[in-house]
């Protein structure tokens, strides 16, 4: 035990002991432990927004035109398989790169389309199933356009 | 996105679907992009606008009887939607079957 500081108050005296610098020793380092994972959460989060922000016009550029070519094809579903397996796989490609520089919705929205894509398989039967992915695809463009004009007024 | 958003793209998906199916059949007005089709008593009109400056492609449900008409939110779909019209009425499936079937 310490002994009371002469000269002190006595309230002081009560809180100036070895024991009480313990219990706010431990309080802050939990406390700091909590602000080093909420600024290494920021960090990460800044990463990526700056990583999209690079990134992310010319991804969602590509996307678009491989939407755009994938409609085309679509106009002789039947004749061009290949080829839509090809884009989708073109688009499941982009989408996958751009997963990891998104958070939140945009995120989850992604991950959604993936997981459509991953399940649809591209034959003459599977028509209606592959023009649901296309128009999946389409829906996460115009959201990933609408979140990089957020980043852009965060900015 | 909004869900509101994403039921007027699944609306113009549709359209591209029953435009490339040919169960919707669309006609040129006139002489450059102007295109249009009836569906459920309604028409549809596609074609180029501007606003602020920028062009883009304008997909409108018009009430035949009193002449008002609304568009539907831009999105890329009326992009795909307008070369999908295209497709269809130049005949380029046609043209290709023809072309790879009986040419010399």
């Amino acid at each position: 035990m310490c002994s009371p500081m002469l000269g002190l108050p006595t309230f002081v005296n009560n809180f100036a002991n070895r024991e009480t610098f313990y219990i706010v020793g431990n309080i802050f380092s939990i406390a700091s432990f909590f602000l080093s994972l909420f600024v290494l959460w920021n960090v990460r989060k800044l990463r990526n927004v700056y990583k999209l922000r690079a990134r992310g016009p010319s991804l969602i550029r590509d996307l678009s035109k491989a939407t755009s070519n994938l409609s085309k094809f679509m106009n002789a579903y039947a004749d061009f398989l290949p080829q839509i397996t090809e884009e989708i796989g073109r688009v499941a490609v982009k989408l996958r790169s751009l997963r990891h520089k998104l958070s939140g919705d945009p995120k989850r929205s992604v991950k959604r389309v993936l997981l459509f894509i991953d399940q649809c398989e591209v034959s003459v039967q599977n028509e209606d199933q592959v023009r649901l992915v296309y128009v999946e695809i389409v829906k996460v463009i115009e959201e990933l356009k609408d979140y990089q004009k957020d980043l852009d007024w965060e900015a | 996105m909004s869900t509101e958003k994403n039921k007027w793209i699944d609306a113009v998906g549709k359209l591209i679907t029953l435009t490339q199916e040919r169960k919707l059949l669309w006609h040129s007005t006139d002489s450059y992009d102007n295109y249009q089709t009836e569906y459920g008593g309604k028409v549809l009109r596609l074609h180029w606008s501007y606003q602020d400056d920028e062009k883009f492609i304008r997909l409108a449900l018009m009430d035949p009887q009193t002449g008002v008409e609304w568009a539907f939110p831009p999105s890329a779909l009326n992009e795909h939607l307008m070369e999908a019209v295209r497709y269809q009425l130049v005949g380029v499936g046609e043209f290709l079957d023809e072309l790879l079937t009986h040419a010399v």
